[in-house]
């Protein structure tokens, strides 16, 4: 059976509250749209927030969004003569980043070739049949959503610290799916070009850190001093914390005890002072402790996203293609309170019959717990929950 | 400040406006005869690639006129290569002049010249918005410039007098590679000028390595490109004879990437990942007769390969 009936269900759905959907500065944005067979369709410009109404209604799409840019003449065919004025700073964070536990649990791999399964992470290819057709298939719960709020958050704080971005210049929002869209509209950030959005994700998932340059060598060492900002200010509190005795957990104990009896460590962080006589392995470590606290602190971002001017985001409170959930823009006190399997729920009432064709775990939607269902189960649904499961290529409409 | 060693700043451009000469009289004005012969100099170094450090003690004036002049020459002659040694020299040449400058009159540079808001902070240390920092940054090398390994705090780069000096080179090396506008016929005093100039570049480019020319595109891979451009979605066999035929005539990968930019299912990762493996294993277009039976071909032009297309046609 098709998708008819989920999208007479989104159609519904935008029957009733399309009125929700906003964009701002609708007539320099460019959209997109793709509908229930796939077909993508670019470079539209859209008049009036009532037009972008009406053609949610009649049109229905599996995905609506807009550009972050905004653009002279967003309607043009090729980006060149679209005109770009300015962009939204965009930071994509997905749980697809982080390494988090429940996808051992939820996500799983089959082989499209020979059928054989298995748990994430997936193999390149098929260790069956040796072919490369590899389907995964992801899912998402309170877990891996929860650790891409604490990653939205850990953001935030780094553009306030180091960039100085004000809490009323930064929008969050819910994607619909697995996890959030950071966007910062403050003035200067909005007109950087792609070499500097591509500096501003480097900063911030760390990319190009460079120990070199953190500890310095050739007649005496110099470390960053506590005063300082940015990742350089980071290592340096870092070892103060070391030298204080009370490193984080991720610090190795032999490290910090190795650290901690380095001569004049303390004055060199908290004056500026040079270290003389520190030998070749106190150096080392010194760099390496910078690697580490990349890995452990660094933002886990996608840099594709935030260094392209020209990316989109999804339009408020339309449906997510991929989960039926809305897309919730939030502030980041909101965020705060913000549970998107509670509260981004968009399909309500009707039920719909699904066939499942791939396990699916216990779930909770809108309050309502669902599952676990194993593969052939037929049931009878409500249509949230029914979306969710055929929209994560978990079971069919029956 | 000594205006001889900041040619390029609004002081200068306001000194200039009050003394009130024009084009003809930068051309024939006896007074500024010596500026004329500086700024003569002043391109001889910059064309063979050394620093004209002198400066006119006794009038300070004629450094800034020849660094106009130069200017309205290197504009007349619009050519990319002497644009780029001239902005070259005159970055280089800050740098060296503004050694030892005191502190405040550089803040007053960049706030006056560049409309870069600078602060600064204890220990010789000066405060940089960020978005102006990665704007001059950007051309600089090295690990220490980006800004992940920088102090940055609550959006403002912290960077050392000296770095600060590297920083406004480039400000001023920008300055000078954005093309103003482009004079019509000079005064002829200058048009001579211009014509030395122009003689000493043409034997300087001979003597450097000569780079293979890039000659018209294949009308099937112009047709592809205007497609794409045009935001249609390519098959793939499409898309892929579009880049290797695009690597192998000498594109950048980067150009490449952004020429599939429009398409509408464009990733980044995706086109980075598949023009790397294509330019990395150096495959070559499909022949004619294959393009010809995906529809791709649109013109009988007698080749074998859409890479021979440029090649016979300039025998």
């Amino acid at each position: 059976m098709s998708l008819e009936p989920i999208r007479e269900a989104f159609r519904r759905y935008y029957r009733s509250y399309s009125s929700l959907a906003f964009v701002p500065e609708i007539e320099r944005r460019e959209f997109m749209f793709i509908d229930f067979q796939g077909t993508v369709k670019r470079h539209k410009a859209i008049r009036s927030i009532e037009e972008l109404r009406f053609k949610l209604e009649s049109e229905t799409p599996l995905h609506a969004y807009y550009s972050v840019a905004l653009y002279e003449d967003p309607g043009a065919k090729d980006m060149s003569s679209k005109g770009l004025k300015s962009a939204e700073l965009l930071f994509d964070i997905d749980a697809d980043l982080l390494e988090v536990s429940c996808r051992k649990e939820h996500d799983h791999w089959k082989c499209e070739s020979c059928g054989y399964k298995g748990n994430w992470p997936a193999p390149e290819e098929c260790p069956s049949c040796g072919s490369r057709r590899i389907k995964i298939f992801k899912w998402i719960c309170p877990v891996c959503l929860g650790a891409t709020k604490r990653e939205a958050f850990r953001l935030m704080d780094l553009l306030s610290s180091d960039l100085g971005i004000k809490q009323e210049h930064i929008l969050v929002a819910y994607t619909g799916n697995r996890g959030y869209h950071i966007r910062v509209r403050e003035k200067r950030a909005m007109s950087l070009d792609k070499i500097g959005r591509r500096e501003i994700a480097d900063l911030f998932s760390g990319f190009g850190m460079n120990a070199l340059t953190f500890v310095e060598s050739g007649g005496g060492v110099s470390l960053p001093r506590v005063g300082e900002g940015g990742w350089r200010g980071r290592f340096s509190r870092l070892l103060l914390s070391i030298v204080e005795g009370n490193p984080p957990s991720w610090v190795n104990e032999r490290t910090a005890n190795y650290l901690k009896s380095i001569p004049g460590l303390r004055e060199a962080l908290l004056d500026g002072k040079k270290l003389f006589g520190i030998g070749s392995k106190a150096i080392r470590m010194l760099r390496n402790l910078v690697l580490e606290m990349r890995r452990e602190m660094s933002i886990k971002i996608d840099a594709e996203v935030t260094s392209d001017p020209h990316r989109f985001t999804r339009i408020p409170n339309s449906l997510h293609g991929k989960s039926g959930l809305r897309a919730v823009t939030l502030t980041p006190p909101e965020l705060e309170f913000f549970n998107p399997l509670a509260m981004a729920i968009g399909l309500k009432g009707g039920e719909l019959k699904v066939k499942i064709v791939e396990p699916v775990p216990e779930f909770e939607l809108g309050g309502t717990k669902f599952g676990p269902y194993d593969e052939d189960f037929e049931i009878r649904l409500p249509t949230k929950a029914a979306t969710f499961i055929v929209l994560k290529g978990r079971g069919v409409l029956i | 400040m000594d205006i001889s060693r900041y040619p390029f700043s609004k002081e200068a451009a306001e000194l200039i406006e009050e003394e009130g000469y024009n084009l003809e009289d930068l051309a024939y004005h006896p007074d500024l005869l010596r500026a004329r012969e500086r700024a003569l100099r002043r391109l001889f170094s910059s064309i063979e690639g050394k620093i004209d450090l002198s400066i006119d003690e006794i009038r300070p004036m004629n450094d800034v006129y020849s660094f106009l002049i130069s200017r309205i020459i290197v504009e007349r002659l619009g050519d990319k290569f002497l644009r780029n040694r001239f902005a070259e020299h005159e970055a280089k040449r800050f740098l060296k002049l503004s050694e030892g400058e005191y502190l405040p009159n550089l803040v007053k540079l960049a706030e006056e010249s560049f409309e870069i808001k600078i602060r600064i902070l204890e220990g010789e240390l000066v405060a940089i918005p960020y978005d102006k920092y990665l704007e001059l940054a950007k051309g600089l090398g090295g690990e220490k410039w980006r800004l992940v390994n920088r102090d940055l705090r609550e959006g403002e780069v912290i960077v050392s007098e000296k770095e600060f000096r590297r920083l406004l080179a480039e400000a001023i090396r920008m300055r000078v590679l954005k093309p103003s506008k482009i004079e019509e016929e000079l005064p002829k005093p200058l048009e001579d000028l211009a014509l030395v100039v122009r003689r000493l570049l043409e034997a300087k480019k001979e003597s450097l390595p000569k780079r293979r020319r890039i000659g018209k595109l294949a009308p099937c891979m112009e047709e592809l490109l205007k497609k794409v451009s045009e935001g249609e979605n390519l098959p793939h066999a499409a898309r892929f004879a579009l880049a290797a035929y695009l690597l192998k005539i000498g594109w950048e990968k980067s150009k490449v990437i952004d020429v599939f930019r429009s398409i509408p299912d464009f990733k980044e990762k995706v086109a980075a990942y598949q023009v790397e493996q294509i330019a990395k294993k150096g495959y070559l277009p499909p022949s004619c007769s294959k393009l010809r039976s995906m529809g791709i071909c649109v013109e009988d032009c007698g080749i074998n390969n859409p890479l021979s297309y440029g090649r016979r046609r300039k025998r």
